[in-house]
């Protein structure tokens, strides 16, 4: 069934509007809706066809890999946006060809190849519908705010629905009925939209409890760096300007400040970054002077990931992502973009920008409280300065505590850290971070626990310093003399004590090395070709297109009479006495092909008792043929007999 | 065949499934349809797209209109279907259909649908028939049987019939619609009733009223407009005449008196001569001399080869319908289920009854054309000239071309090939044979036979 007229062209334009590129959509529009005025058709065979639905293959192919080089994670929704434009010269092909219908075996290649096995009937289907589905498919994707969406789709609905409407009922009936739909429909959409967004908070509360790899979590437990550790898989790789061979880096990721339970919680809220040049640079804090520069590769986890950098990050360019967003404890997470991130980073290489103490900065829970209070009168922390405690402090750790990676659990004691405390006196990182911070906040000093990595590996085959799961490490964030710094108490040699219990492959490396060359290539190199290069793809997909077209020469250009249009010629115009052939063709009297009007009419003569009226068609077919093969003079006489009838 | 069983109750159960669905959901249903499962599936992520709501107003809409559509749905019409005496294969056969609403109800928006006989086929025919292509299909397609189900469904049907939208049925009218369909195979169409499809107010699902009504349509082979062979054949003594001829017995030619013989016909008893002698004398006639063709049909074809067998087909429904009836007689003779031969002309029955019989003819595939040997060695001394219609050039075909040859019957044999190459291949097997054999490319038979 054929879309109403106008149908096509506003569902078009409505895809526009919503897709932001209205001007294409008018100029298909126009085309499409032209193709209902105008009265040339081409006489389409059905490989002719073929090579249409083959633009649109190529078209779709070419689509799909522009978009995958460019922004792989949107890939399926630039796809999506791009539908009606793909499949365009399709619908074009069928609207302007004289049969307005497609065999269904044009979409098939395997079914056009089998065309001499073919013992079926031909189908024909007419794709307008099909269509005009897939406008409002891309339409869907503008993601409109209120209810212009459900509006205007329900609009579509009624308007292609008119056409198929039962006429046993008034038109009041089903009027009521469209609106009972529309009604229906618009109360659905609430609750559907109600239901998605409490499955969609069950399922981010079951990740935020259950899985422990989520980046945007706002907590830690003791044990999970632990965890990581035991992984060499690389997931950064980095390069500063100023690195020096054995010289490492704490890469900050994220911040916590209340202890609980041995988990470490932030409830500090993201705020949104705004993006420039085209959400490639993100200026995170103010600008400084002489600031040093860091880059860095890395890729999402589920579209996401919380950075990885050095203290006091001016800005980040180069880093292509849907959305950035910092807290007050300068954690920077983002989300959309490529699977392989690029960033560029300006740094001033100290926590200038961290918040100031707050109260949960000093919190120690109660149950932790006579284990620390025992050691800060052991250590004599109360009657000293600031940078004594430190110093008394990390050489406590250092001399009396060991790194281990074997988790011991609280034993015998009260809590896991009194165990380490008191007891094994043996942990790793975050055992040693966590005694640290609340030891610190136990004399009086603010401190915070923070996670990251270490980045200490050089790699002489990528030339830039690595960084492996197992280099996920926690520290402790110290507020002295005004300011943030970093503060690590893990002792130095947990680094080879790390490398030597998880060895790393070279094999592994080399093809993580290839993953990654791979990726930039896609991703920085294919990316920027393609916006330089980009247009020049074009012309061999139009040369693919010229050279169908040209095969497509032998395409016959037809009129077609049955369209409405100016004509010039009086004798194309249908005569009184058609008018009669066709309702007696209605009321079941055929003229076969061999018969001449006047034989039918004697034939069909029995059938008919009313002698008169046989007379009169008679005498309009006598004024019919006068017409057909004589001067043209007596159509008005004609007309006026067939309407007396 | 555990497996085979299982694919044939599951394509049996699709057929059904999509049957129900064919007549219940329109086309605007069904792409309702379509719509509302696309949405579901790539609306799901509701916050980068709005396409739920698409898909909550086509679930409404579906829903509205399935619970419109449960109006119960009852008419009393009187229906009469106007089919011509026979359709052709390939060509476009119009026929009306007459109905009276006995109501006092007009009936408006009414889709008639043509219900034909199941053509489902059971699982020995599913098992043992292979369809035409089935040799060249790849082992996916042969092993799921799936080609083959189709083909034997569409030759069961022989036509796909569309439906007919009715123009509004006032209350005590009748009113004729026409509609037209084309034919792909020959035989019987059997009508096993029409059913009325009523669509809900949106036009999405219909409610169905079905009558039964049975009719059949006979679809003749396609016909070619051949000239009869000139076979320079003379007319042959055949003793006794034609039995079951219109006019019973002999000829009308008077030859001489003799005495009865148990079985002669009391006919024939010269009553004049039994009232004056009291003997029992009968009136002997002259046998009849007349010409008599045979028409022999090689009906030996691989599954592969339908394509030519269906030509076969065509060329001696051709030559059936070409012979003159009136002054000679064809003998029809090919091998089925067992031997065949029919004989129609000069009133043994007209050549529609030998249409017929060429439009159910079925290809064999466990016998051969030597079957026909001894039909032929008692037939051969009567027949005047023979038409031999071969799908392939084998030692059979060439045996029964010597026995003709032998019986001094002039013979017009025409072998088939299937493509050029296949032709070039029958040339250089016949060229050894005495006969003048014709071959003929399927898809070119009226050119090569015309210029004959």
């Amino acid at each position: 069934m054929k879309t109403p007229r106008f149908f096509l062209g506003t569902i078009l334009l409505f895809w526009g509007w919503q897709a932001e590129i209205l001007w294409i959509a008018l100029i298909l529009a126009l085309i499409l809706e032209s193709a209902r005025t105008m009265k040339t058709r081409f006489e389409l065979a059905p490989s002719d066809f073929n090579k249409f639905v083959d633009i649109s293959t190529v078209l779709l192919a070419g689509t799909i890999v522009v978009a995958l080089t460019m922004e792989a994670q949107k890939a399926n929704l630039i796809l999506l946006k791009f539908l009606p434009l793909i499949f365009f010269p399709i619908i074009a092909a069928q609207e302007f060809s004289a049969k307005g219908r497609m065999d269904i075996k044009s979409f098939f290649l395997v079914a056009r190849k089998k065309v001499e096995m073919r013992f079926y009937e031909t189908r024909e289907i007419d794709v307008s519908y099909i269509y005009a589905f897939f406008c409002i498919m891309s339409s869907a994707l503008a993601n409109a705010k209120g209810s212009l969406y459900f509006f205007s789709v329900a609009l579509f609905f009624v308007w292609g629905l008119w056409q198929i409407r039962s006429r046993r009922v008034p038109l009041v009936g089903w009027v009521l009925c469209m609106l009972m739909v529309i009604l229906l429909g618009y109360e659905g959409q609430t609750a559907v939209r109600a239901i998605g967004r409490t499955i969609s908070n069950r399922i981010m509360s079951y990740y935020a409890r259950y899985h422990t790899i989520d980046p945007f979590k706002t907590y830690t437990a003791l044990g999970e760096i632990g965890d990581l550790k035991f992984s060499d898989e690389i997931v950064l790789r980095v390069s500063f300007d100023d690195y020096v061979p054995g010289k490492t880096y704490l890469l900050h990721s994220s911040t916590y400040n209340r202890f609980s339970a041995s988990n470490w919680f932030a409830k500090s809220g993201f705020e949104r970054i705004e993006g420039k040049n085209n959400n490639t640079f993100w200026q995170v804090n103010p600008s400084a002077d002489n600031p040093l520069k860091m880059t860095q590769y890395f890729r999402l986890q589920k579209g996401k990931a919380v950075l990885s950098l050095p203290p006091g990050v001016m800005d980040i360019s180069e880093m292509k992502a849907g959305e950035c967003e910092k807290n007050a404890m300068q954690v920077i997470r983002i989300e959309d973009g490529p699977s392989l991130i690029k960033a560029v980073v300006s740094y001033t290489g100290s926590s200038v920008y961290d918040a100031l103490p707050e109260p949960d900065d000093m919190f120690i829970p109660i149950k932790e409280r006579p284990s620390l209070e025992a050691t800060a009168q052991k250590l004599g922390l109360e009657n000293k300065s600031e940078e004594e405690i430190l110093k008394t402090i990390y050489a406590f750790f250092l001399s009396e505590f060991t790194y281990s990676l074997d988790l011991k659990g609280k034993g015998k004691s009260q809590t896991p850290l009194e165990n380490f405390l008191f007891n094994t006196k043996s942990g790793h990182c975050e055992f040693f971070a966590s005694a640290t911070a609340l030891l610190l906040r136990q004399a009086g000093i603010p401190a915070r626990y923070a996670t990251g990595f270490i980045a200490h590996e050089y790699s002489t085959l990528e030339g830039r310093l690595i960084v492996r799961l197992r280099d996920a490490h926690a520290w402790t964030k110290v507020f002295v003399n005004g300011q943030w710094r970093n503060f690590d108490t893990t002792p130095p040699s947990f680094l080879n004590l790390d490398s030597e219990k998880i060895p790393t492959y070279f094999l592994e490396d080399i093809l993580s090395f290839f993953g990654f060359k791979l990726s930039q290539l896609r991703h920085e190199t294919g990316a920027k070709l393609m916006e330089t290069y980009g247009l020049w793809l074009t012309l061999p997909l139009g040369l693919i297109l010229f050279l169908r077209l040209r095969k497509a020469g032998q395409i016959k250009r037809i009129k077609d009479i049955s369209r409405p249009g100016k004509m010039k010629m009086r004798k194309e115009k249908p005569t009184g006495f058609y008018r009669i052939e066709e309702i007696l063709v209605q009321k079941g009297f055929p003229r076969y092909p061999y018969e001449t009007y006047a034989t039918w009419l004697k034939r069909i003569s029995r059938h008919l008792d009313d002698k008169d009226m046989m007379d009169h068609f008679f005498l309009v077919l006598e004024q019919h043929n006068q017409w057909r093969f004589g001067k043209p003079e007596p159509l008005n006489t004609q007309k006026a007999l067939a309407n007396n009838w | 065949m555990m497996k085979a069983r299982f694919l044939y109750r599951s394509y049996f159960f699709f057929h059904s499934v999509s049957f129900w669905l064919k007549r219940h959901i329109t086309s605007a249903g069904a792409m309702i349809m379509v719509i509302f499962i696309l949405t579901a599936i790539f609306g799901l992520n509701m916050f980068k797209t709005t396409l739920y709501q698409a898909m909550t107003v086509s679930f409404s809409a579906l829903c509205v209109s399935a619970a419109l559509s449960l109006k119960p749905f009852r008419l009393k019409v009187r229906v009469k279907h106007i089919l011509p005496p026979y359709a052709t294969v390939g060509e476009k056969v119009s026929y009306s259909v007459e109905i009276t609403n006995l109501t006092l109800k007009p009936q408006k928006g009414l889709i008639l649908y043509e219900d034909t006989a199941d053509p489902r086929p059971d699982l020995k025919t599913l098992l043992t028939k292979k369809e035409p292509y089935e040799h060249i299909r790849n082992a996916w397609d042969r092993k799921t049987l799936y080609y083959r189900w189709a083909w034997l469904v569409l030759k069961a049907g022989k036509a796909s019939l569309k439906p007919i939208k009715l123009p509004d049925l006032l209350p005590g009218e009748t009113i004729r619609v026409t509609s037209d369909f084309v034919p792909n195979y020959r035989g019987y169409i059997h009508f096993t009733g029409v059913t009325f499809a009523r669509p809900d107010i949106l036009g999405l699902f219909m409610r169905l009223f079905c009558i039964k009504k049975t009719e059949k349509l006979l679809v003749l082979p396609k016909r070619y407009s051949l000239e009869p062979p000139d076979l320079q054949s003379k007319r042959q003594y055949h003793p006794g005449g034609v039995n079951l001829a219109s006019s019973i017995g002999n000829s009308d030619e008077f030859m001489s008196l003799r005495y009865y013989r148990p079985g002669d016909p009391m006919r024939n008893i010269h009553w004049r001569t039994f009232a004056r002698t009291g003997e029992l004398v009968i009136k002997e006639f002259e046998d009849e001399f007349f010409v008599r063709y045979a028409l022999i049909l090689d009906t030996f074809v691989s599954p592969e080869r339908e394509a030519v067998f269906e030509e076969a087909v065509s060329i001696a429904a051709s030559y059936v319908a070409s012979i003159r009836s009136h002054d000679s007689i064809l003998d029809l003779m090919f091998v089925g289920h067992k031997i065949y031969s029919f004989s129609s002309g000069r009133g043994l029955g007209g050549s529609e009854k030998m249409l017929e019989i060429l439009s159910c003819v079925e290809p064999c595939q466990d016998k051969t054309i030597l079957e026909l040997r001894p039909a032929l060695e008692s037939g051969l001394k009567q027949i005047s000239g023979a038409i031999c219609v071969f799908t392939g050039w084998e030692k059979e075909h060439e045996e029964i071309t010597r026995m003709i040859k032998e019986a001094l019957v002039p013979a017009f044999i025409i072998v088939l090939a299937a493509d050029a190459s296949k032709k070039e291949d029958i040339i250089e097997k016949t060229r050894r044979s005495d006969q003048k054999i014709r071959v003929v490319q399927i898809g070119k038979v009226l050119e090569e036979l015309s210029t004959l």
